[in-house]
């Protein structure tokens, strides 16, 4: 049922054996859907939404010298209590409005386990999304590495949101519009309404202090 | 308002006039003032003709501090009076973004249904593979029936099923409107579940201005860490190894207030073994909950939210135990059976009090051997009550009922205020808590006036203790001085809070949501002016509804009082020894609260000029 959700998350609608485990969040994984990264200590993998959390913070060898961004939304969906204040915010911010489905980034849950996924478009190095538009609406900005959505170019054929690995582009079936992060000009309202700091905006980031950041979780964590 | 009439199968929805919101504020308000007009007096809870409101607050759905707050009022079947229950989780928010304030579920269906909303799409669906089946399955089938993940279900569990009079309604599987048996009353309606989403949007009607405000309230909550970061870390079970310490950890069916290595039943220590995330509901900046996994004990695996304080002082102290696999695996079964924890605590302590006292034996028991923490009978018990099977059959009844039904002097040792038990906290140290307990129109329950302030926890808390009781003695728990006014005041802003759906742990409990706050968020949500003034009297208008209702239900002064054992014996050992309350001193403060009600100082009734002050004349025909 989640497997739209967690689309590259392993044994969820997927018969593969297992062959490995998430390093971050433990799901099991088979061969098809693991995602490596090459980390210093050799090769890691992990399920498709932890592969997009670490990635894009820094963990991930690709992003030492390749990331453009300088300013950066982390999610940490270890500290996401699931409240979805930052739904709320965000359409409040965009439109005046409080609603979950106009909202750019939208918390996918599992109640019964207790597990929240914070699900934000990341501005991607080379965005699938901006390849599969066929309308130039969708632009990586050279500027600021931000990926940019202009709503008078888009005629809703939705391929963006079927080249989305992350399914992190909305459509609102009742607006007829796309929704998708631009991360409010530089000071994002989801940030400003996490109570438990799952999401934090990191300005000038480096390499070293984003690694510390996100490994360093909750002193009281549970440890194995 | 969406009405449903289970009998004829058929939905209709009405309007709400903006006077009732400038009146009753929203959810609790609007449900007492309903079920004043709607239901019958005396009527029984679990006939048909018994009527179920289930309302979202004034401002859930928005970015309010935890404004997610769900009330569910109907009358009761554990009291026999009036009776609301409130529940966290989204589905308060969910509700209104479907375009609905509430739900009014009027008869009884001939066979298990479940109620699906989405948005105008309102349907009225055959349950009967549901039935029987826990909280857990339930919510999953119905996730899978709907196909969309992302509903918020409220649903009973076998326990509502078999009609326990203290089973709780569940909000999104784990959280829940425990107190007062909804969930019975939704099992006699063979409602099994209410599924709800919401795909609109909400307007408010200065957006800007409420933007402000509800961003300096959540940051002021957010820099308040000294206190509220240990309620996000350890979850409201932090305090518990602190108040065993102060001597007020009902223990052995309140016997005494302390028990050794309360520890173990404590926050940290669960925080540091089992505890895995941290939880919340919708729109909410303390985050008090907590989710823990065990993969391995004497008891089995177990997994759930929770527990949280009463859980570890219901399950734990109240039964003897210090055990805390036993714990986490009875609040798992109690959750996913859909149980009110505190009352199944406190009505499973009572009986292994009279089986200590040698009023029931084995015989009465069927065989089990009810002392002081043994795990393995409690859990048999458990399992009797939800089947309703042998001498689970009685024990699932009302603790009053129980109690006539075995006779002799068991009715001494039911800690119990208008037939609902006591929750974890000994009145003899709290003279205000004492007070409330006493007046709670629903029952002995802490959720009527958390007044936290009375223990000057913070130089900020004694000084409006102060401020509010009037008198230098206002942060002394063991005064009398003032405690009158005290509960007055947190009663009235805990129904206005209420009603908006704001958390209290945001508004009266950590004073950060102010009445000033509040006021402000619900004339820039609604755009009718409020004052502080107009909000105060809002909550006196409910408070007093609520006890007209209850007066009308055959209630009298006489029920305003506290358990026998409170006046009649002092805690025998422990750091409170040789503590308790009088009955001259909860007298004195009966008769200050009445009169600062404008209620009869010897009946308890409200009088004639109240009801005008509060232009609620019409309702004095129930008098």
């Amino acid at each position: 049922m989640y497997s739209k959700y967690l689309i590259r998350c392993g044994s969820t609608g997927c018969e593969n054996p297992v062959t490995h485990r998430c390093g971050y969040c433990g799901i099991p994984l088979c061969d098809a859907h693991k995602r490596t990264l090459v980390a210093e200590k050799g090769e890691e993998y992990f399920c498709g939404a932890c592969y997009a959390y670490i990635s894009v913070s820094g963990l991930g060898k690709r992003n030492i010298d390749r990331h453009l961004i300088p300013n950066i939304l982390v999610v940490n969906s270890k500290k996401c209590t699931g409240c979805r204040s930052c739904e709320l915010a965000c359409s409040f911010e965009h439109f005046n409005e409080f609603s979950y489905e106009l909202s750019a980034i939208r918390v996918h849950k599992i109640e019964e386990r207790a597990r929240n996924y914070p699900v934000v478009c990341l501005q991607c190095e080379n965005p699938p999304c901006v390849e599969a538009c066929p309308e130039d609406a969708l632009v990586k900005s050279e500027e600021n590495g931000l990926v940019v959505f202009h709503e008078d170019r888009c005629t809703l054929c939705e391929k963006c949101i079927e080249a989305c690995p992350f399914v992190a582009i909305f459509l609102n079936r009742e607006r007829n519009r796309i929704v998708k992060c631009d991360l409010c000009d530089g000071d994002p309202a989801c940030v400003k309404a996490c109570a438990p700091e799952a999401l934090e905006w990191i300005k000038k980031y480096k390499f070293g202090e984003r690694k510390k950041l996100v490994l360093n979780l909750n002193p009281y964590r549970r440890k194995k | 308002m969406l009405r449903v009439d289970l009998t004829k199968r058929k939905t209709s929805v009405e309007e709400l006039s903006p006077d009732l919101f400038r009146d009753y504020l929203g959810g609790r308000g609007i449900n007492v003032r309903y079920l004043l007009e709607e239901l019958s007096p005396k009527v029984d809870p679990y006939a048909p003709e018994n009527i179920l409101f289930i309302s979202a607050g004034c401002l859930s759905g928005t970015i309010a501090p935890a404004s997610s707050r769900l009330t569910v009022s109907s009358k009761s079947p554990e009291t026999m009076l009036y009776c609301k229950t409130t529940s966290g989780g989204h589905f308060a928010p969910e509700l209104k973004l479907a375009g609905y304030d509430g739900i009014i579920v009027t008869g009884a269906a001939d066979a298990p249904v479940y109620l699906s909303i989405k948005d105008d799409k309102v349907e009225i669906r055959d349950a009967r593979h549901l039935w029987g089946h826990d909280v857990r399955e339930t919510d999953s089938m119905l996730k899978k029936e709907t196909g969309d993940p992302k509903i918020s279900s409220l649903c009973i569990g076998p326990a509502g099923e078999n009609l326990v009079r203290y089973s709780a309604v569940m909000v999104n599987i784990y959280r829940c409107a425990s107190r007062c048996g909804m969930g019975g009353v939704m099992g006699s309606k063979r409602l099994k579940a209410v599924v709800v989403r919401g795909t609109r949007s909400l307007r408010v009607s200065n957006p800007e201005k409420f933007k402000t405000i509800a961003y300096e309230a959540r940051s002021s909550l957010k820099e308040d860490q000294d206190r509220w970061y240990r309620y996000f870390l350890f979850g409201t079970q932090r305090g518990l190894v602190w108040a065993n310490e102060a001597g007020f950890n009902p223990t052995r069916n309140f016997q005494t207030g302390y028990i050794n290595d309360a520890y173990k039943v404590g926050g940290e220590y669960i925080r540091e073994r089992y505890q895995v995330r941290e939880t919340g509901c919708g729109s909410c900046v303390i985050n008090c909950g907590t989710y823990y996994e065990m993969e391995e004990s004497p008891y089995g695996e177990a997994y759930s939210e929770g527990p949280e304080w009463e859980t570890c002082n219901s399950f734990g102290a109240r039964l003897g135990c210090v055990d805390t696999q036993w714990l986490l695996k009875a609040n798992e079964f109690a959750n996913i059976n859909g149980l009110d924890i505190s009352s199944l605590g406190n009505i499973v302590g009572f009986a292994m009090e009279l089986y200590e006292k040698g009023i029931i034996t084995k015989k009465d028991t069927d065989g089990l051997e009810l002392s002081w923490g043994n795990t393995r009978a409690i859990m048999e018990l458990f399992k009797k009550i939800v089947k309703r099977e042998g001498f689970g059959k009685l024990l699932g009844e009302s603790i009053i009922t129980i109690a006539k039904t075995i006779g002799k002097n068991a009715l001494d040792y039911a800690i119990h205020v208008k037939g609902l038990g006591l929750t974890s906290c000994d009145s003899r140290l709290t003279k205000a808590y004492a007070l409330a307990f006493a007046v709670n129109p629903r029952g002995g329950d802490h959720l009527h006036t958390e007044i936290i302030c009375q223990f000057g926890a913070t130089p900020e808390h004694v000084d409006i203790a102060k401020r509010v009781s009037e008198s230098s003695d206002g942060a002394r728990p063991l005064s009398v001085e003032g405690k009158a006014k005290m509960v007055k005041y947190h009663e009235d802003y805990v129904c206005a809070s209420d009603s908006l759906g704001i958390c209290f742990f945001h508004s009266l409990s950590s004073h950060r949501v102010t009445p000033e706050i509040m006021a402000k968020l619900f004339e820039y949500a609604t755009g009718i002016p409020m004052s502080v003034g107009q909000l105060e009297k809002a909550g006196e208008r409910i408070l007093t509804m609520e006890r007209i209702f209850n007066i009308r239900e055959g209630m009298d002064r006489e029920d305003d009082t506290l358990p026998l054992r409170m006046f009649e014996e002092e805690i025998p050992d422990g750091p409170s020894k040789g503590l308790t309350i009088t009955r001259e001193e909860l007298e004195s403060m009966l008769v200050e609260y009445y009169k600062l009600h404008g209620w009869d100082a010897e009946k308890g009734i409200p009088l004639k000029e109240t009801l005008k002050a509060l232009s609620i004349e019409s309702f004095s025909k129930f008098l």
